[in-house]
């Protein structure tokens, strides 16, 4: 029996990729219980598998074995439909590249998962400055992703993951193209989100500076949980939401 | 749904590569321009060759006797023996609104002699004062004059007659034919003109006389005519008119009234021909432009592989991605027909005023399946072709997105992210 308060629940997955002849395993029966509200690190090595653990709990990848519950949903028996409704309902991404749209402006590319959940122009629009004011960037919403800074780019992700209220983002190494003063800032604003919103972040990552802000830390190596640490800045900077899974 | 913004990205989306993008909209509306000049000169030379087709001695509709085409036996004269009313009839068909004229008609076929010479003739007799108004050999005369009432015994004959029997304007000839009693006609006339039509077996075979000289010449009474030919307001209404003249005549006198595609089968299977042959051109070229703008949009695809996973990641479904790519497609498409359109009107329009002058390949006038189109090739809107080649060429846009379409939706968000 899974119980629904996790917002993450993982039950001996494994993942086994094919390059070729030869099988690389990525996640060796991997186990792990994210509470609602939690702001999670995974850290590891390069090829520990924490780019294929983030995959899998967003939905993008499918474990070979194991369970995976999310949203109080078993994403095993998920159709690709399913998961797409899922992740954009539910799931907030941040990438390493930021993956902006070049040809929107800031204000375009932060509603566009609120374009693709039919929310009406006024709202999206009401939404995105609200957020943008929140994460430091209220003023730069009519320009390009070219014209705006690495740092300013990724509030833009971490805007456009946010503004549709998800339960949980899930951000693959969001620092790893920063400098370490903007790679702070952008801590600030993702922890500020999550305290502020109660929204659960399980991010990746092998800044150390990035693992010192996590709440909990979960390292990583060869595809299987070495350690698991909870810290005390948890209980005085989540607060749990409502309506989180 | 994001169908208020799509347009938008997708045009966008466009103009990311504003040079690949511009060559292939060069190319679709360069191509697109092809296209409108192809119809609007298929579209000319169908209608010269229909106008000329009918129009020099033909006629757009004819009445006859039952049985009369195509044998054309002089004995079988509206109304039979006793003939018909012809005054009643013209009236009677002249009373259809979309009629533009008619005119009577008496065919025989004789012997021309003079002085040492003769050679076998089709001989049409017409009325000179209202043939006119239906056909346009009284303009095609090259020598002389064409028939009056004030000469009924003259006649006009072709230039290549005149040339073969050694004759010329004011020269007597004598001719010869089976009446239509049975009995020998002949009798003596002058050439009081002589005309070129261009097409060799009208020149070369054909007199002209008035109505009333041939009915003498052929034992005929005045009430007993051949035919009656007819001109239209509006020639495609040919087949209609004559199907309505057919029913109405029919009611007084046994008629058979035909319409040129009828008459000259020959020429309206070339204009199908012309059809075809242009929606042919059409094919072609839209196979073309599949590969093209496939081409393009593959590119455009590919290049963009890791921000298509990514919009999948964040929950764009595949339709949607599908729907994106075929709205690029669409936009590339339109844009590139209201260039093309644009550059096009300017081409129709010297093609419909000036044409293309024909003298210098052909020689002077051709002609095409027994019908003189003229030393002018002359354009002719074709708005119906413009509008299939314009859908086409859409069409064209839309199914050559489809693969690049169906490809990125099948990315997997994982992969394609991972894509530099």
């Amino acid at each position: 029996m899974v119980l629904a308060e996790w917002a993450v629940e993982l039950k001996e997955v494994r993942k086994t990729y094919r390059t070729g002849p030869i099988d690389v395993p990525a996640l060796r029966g991997v186990s792990l219980q994210i509470a609602a509200g939690e702001f999670a690190a995974v850290a590891g090595p390069s090829g520990s598998g924490k780019t294929t653990l983030l995959n899998i709990i967003g939905g993008l990848d499918r474990a070979d074995a194991g369970e995976v519950w999310v949203a109080g949903q078993n994403l095993q028996l998920l159709s690709s439909g399913e998961l797409a409704h899922l992740r954009l309902q539910r799931i907030g991404f941040v990438f390493q590249t930021y993956n902006l749209l070049p040809v929107l402006s800031a204000l375009e590319n932060a509603e566009f998962t609120l374009l693709l959940q039919g929310v009406p122009a006024h709202k999206r629009r009401e939404k995105v400055e609200k957020l943008f004011s929140e994460v430091g960037l209220a003023g730069l919403e009519d320009r390009r992703p070219a014209e705006l800074s690495g740092g300013q780019q990724q509030r833009v992700a971490v805007a456009r993951a946010m503004v549709t209220e998800p339960a949980l983002i899930l951000a693959d190494e969001p620092t790893a193209n920063l400098d370490s003063a903007t790679a702070i800032a952008l801590l600030d604003v993702m922890e500020h989100l999550n305290r502020v919103t109660g929204t659960t972040f399980i991010f990746s990552t092998h800044d150390p500076q990035v693992m010192e802000r996590a709440h909990r830390f979960i390292r990583l190596r060869d595809g299987q949980i070495t350690s698991d640490e909870t810290r005390d800045r948890q209980a005085a900077g989540v607060a749990a939401k409502g309506d989180a899974v | 749904m994001i169908s208020g913004r799509l347009p938008q990205l997708a045009w966008r989306n466009l103009w990311r590569n504003p040079r690949r993008t511009f060559i292939t909209m060069a190319a679709i509306a360069f191509g697109y321009v092809m296209l409108l000049f192809v119809a609007c000169l298929m579209a000319g030379l169908r209608w010269q060759m229909i106008q000329n087709g009918t129009c020099l001695i033909m006629s757009q509709i004819q009445v006859h006797a039952p049985g009369y085409y195509p044998s054309r036996s002089i004995k079988k004269t509206l109304g039979g023996r006793q003939g018909t009313d012809v005054s009643a009839m013209l009236a009677a068909i002249s009373a259809d609104r979309r009629v533009y004229a008619a005119t009577p008609r008496v065919y025989g076929y004789g012997l021309l002699s003079a002085a040492h010479r003769s050679a076998g003739v089709e001989l049409m007799g017409v009325a000179p004062d209202q043939e006119p108004k239906v056909t346009i050999l009284n303009s095609q005369i090259a020598k002389g004059s064409y028939l009056s009432a004030r000469m009924p015994k003259g006649v006009v004959i072709g230039d290549k007659l005149a040339s073969t029997i050694g004759i010329d304007v004011g020269s007597e000839i004598v001719l010869l034919t089976q009446a239509a009693d049975g009995s020998m006609g002949n009798d003596v006339y002058t050439v009081v003109g002589i005309f070129h039509s261009g097409l060799d077996a009208v020149d070369r075979g054909l007199v002209l006389m008035s109505l009333s000289s041939l009915q003498d010449l052929l034992h005929l009474a005045p009430a007993r005519i051949h035919e009656v030919g007819i001109k239209l307001n509006d020639i495609t209404a040919a087949t209609t008119v004559a199907a309505a003249l057919d029913l109405q005549l029919d009611k007084t006198l046994p008629v058979q009234a035909m319409a040129w595609p009828e008459l000259a089968p020959e020429l309206a299977n070339y204009v199908e021909f012309n059809r075809a042959i242009t929606f042919v051109l059409f094919f072609i070229f839209f196979l073309l432009a599949v590969l093209g703008i496939m081409n393009t949009m593959l590119m455009a695809v590919f290049e963009r592989t890791r921000e298509l996973g990514m919009l999948m990641a964040l929950g764009m479904r595949p339709v949607q991605v599908i729907v994106l790519i075929l709205t690029e497609a669409a936009g590339l498409a339109v844009a590139s027909l209201v260039v093309g359109g644009a550059l096009g009107v300017p081409v129709l329009w010297y093609l419909q005023e000036h044409g293309l002058d024909l003298g210098g390949a052909s020689g002077g006038v051709i002609s095409l399946a027994g019908v003189v189109v003229g030393r002018l090739w002359y354009g002719r809107q074709d708005f119906p072709a413009y509008g299939e080649a314009a859908l086409g060429l859409a069409a064209t846009a839309l199914v050559s997105a489809l693969y690049p379409a169906w490809r990125a939706a099948h990315f997997r968000p994982t992969e394609a992210i991972r894509k530099v």
